[in-house]
């Protein structure tokens, strides 16, 4: 059988329709992982950009840091395992640079956490890492806020009120060159001289 | 510090003298350590290569730990970026294998810390495996910066 080309060509366009305005495919998909899961995607293409939250010292963000090449995480102090894994890279990666290297790159430490997580506390586990990784915390709006454009992602579990919880986080490395722009996005694993790498392909030219 | 340590070490000898089953040879442990613990954090988390060099699959059930109030088994999964530690309730050794038990993958979580656990030291873990019979780890406690995941020998050193 052969359908007349303007019957095939409408039948076309009836198709491209329906897949743009009808077709849904986040409902069309399966629905059985619920809320739990669909609060865990992460954003397709972080934005990024400039955030102010609390340091040790005061008001601190993304924005004092003009010039540095940074590379933020965002975890939680009481993390058993992976944000000290991940820290330790941090660290491990800054001591690998040149003294004239580090001057220009900045670790940043932002809790996902903040209902345990003070801006002392913070820190001194960030310093304890490298004395290169600054500590941030602030109020669970603004933690979202950063989170949300960064494309990360965390949810407590095993909360029962009191102060026994953990938290499921992305665990991701955010370069982010000295204009402030968020430029890279390394994985979770990421080895100290990967991060060296990736941060000497954004270090101005000496 | 270190005497605690030591206190605690005989707990555990005399535990081992009393258990019913000794520890078949098969079952060795490789570089045992555990992480030195950041200021303020109560819980840490251990790792080892076990080999299992007998023909019979044996898995880890349990683990206790003067050290720490409790002890558990945990492993990481990762979805999409998003890392998810979880207990398990056994770790496999499977015959003539082995099993890594390593920072971001399979670990001994050892939780609420009797004290903070200080780089050099060492701590004792009991593992007690799924014939009743126990596995002693003496892990050394490790800084950070001596664990620096992922990366090969030669470039351990920070010299560079």
């Amino acid at each position: 059988m052969r359908l007349p080309l303007y019957l095939t060509i409408a039948l076309l366009l009836g198709m491209l329709f329906w897949s743009i305005f009808i077709w849904d495919p986040e409902t069309m998909g399966p629905t059985a992982d619920g809320p739990s899961h669909e609060a865990l995607e992460l954003a397709d293409e972080p934005e990024g950009g400039d955030f102010r939250l609390e340091s040790k010292d005061g008001p601190a963000g993304l924005e004092d840091l003009r010039g540095q090449v940074v590379i933020l995480y965002f975890g939680y102090t009481y993390c058993p395992d992976v944000c000290p894994m991940s820290l330790a890279a941090v660290g491990g990666a800054l001591d690998r640079l040149s003294e004239q290297e580090r001057d220009q790159v900045t670790g940043l430490f932002v809790s996902i956490d903040p209902r345990r997580d003070t801006p002392e506390r913070v820190a001194e586990y960030a310093e304890y890492f490298h004395e290169g990784i600054v500590g941030l915390t602030g109020s669970p709006g603004e933690i979202e806020a950063v989170a949300e454009r960064y494309g990360a992602v965390y949810e407590v579990v095993g909360d029962s009120g009191g102060d026994d919880y953990l938290v499921d986080h992305s665990s991701f490395f955010y370069l982010i060159d000295p204009d402030g722009e968020l430029v890279e996005t390394l994985p979770h694993g990421s080895t100290p001289p990967e991060l060296v790498e990736a941060v000497r392909s954004i270090l101005p030219e000496q | 510090m270190g005497r605690v340590h030591r206190g605690a070490g005989a707990v555990i000898v005399c535990a081992g003298l009393a258990a019913p089953v000794t520890l078949s040879a098969q079952i060795q442990v490789e570089d045992p350590f555990a992480r030195a613990t950041p200021p303020g954090q109560g819980n840490s988390a251990a790792y080892a290569v076990i080999h299992n060099d007998g023909e019979e699959d044996r898995s880890i059930v349990a683990g206790e730990s003067p050290a720490a109030e409790t002890v558990e088994l945990h492993t990481h999964s990762e979805e999409d970026g998003v890392m998810r530690m979880r207990e398990v309730e056994s770790i496999e050794l499977p015959a003539a294998g082995k099993v890594a038990l390593e920072p971001g993958g399979l670990h001994i979580m050892l939780i609420d810390l009797v004290e903070a656990l200080e780089p050099g030291e060492r701590i004792d873990i009991t593992l007690i495996l799924d014939d009743g019979s126990r596995l002693d780890l003496r892990p050394e406690i490790r800084h950070h910066r001596s664990i620096d995941v992922g990366q090969d020998s030669e470039s351990r050193g920070l010299d560079e």
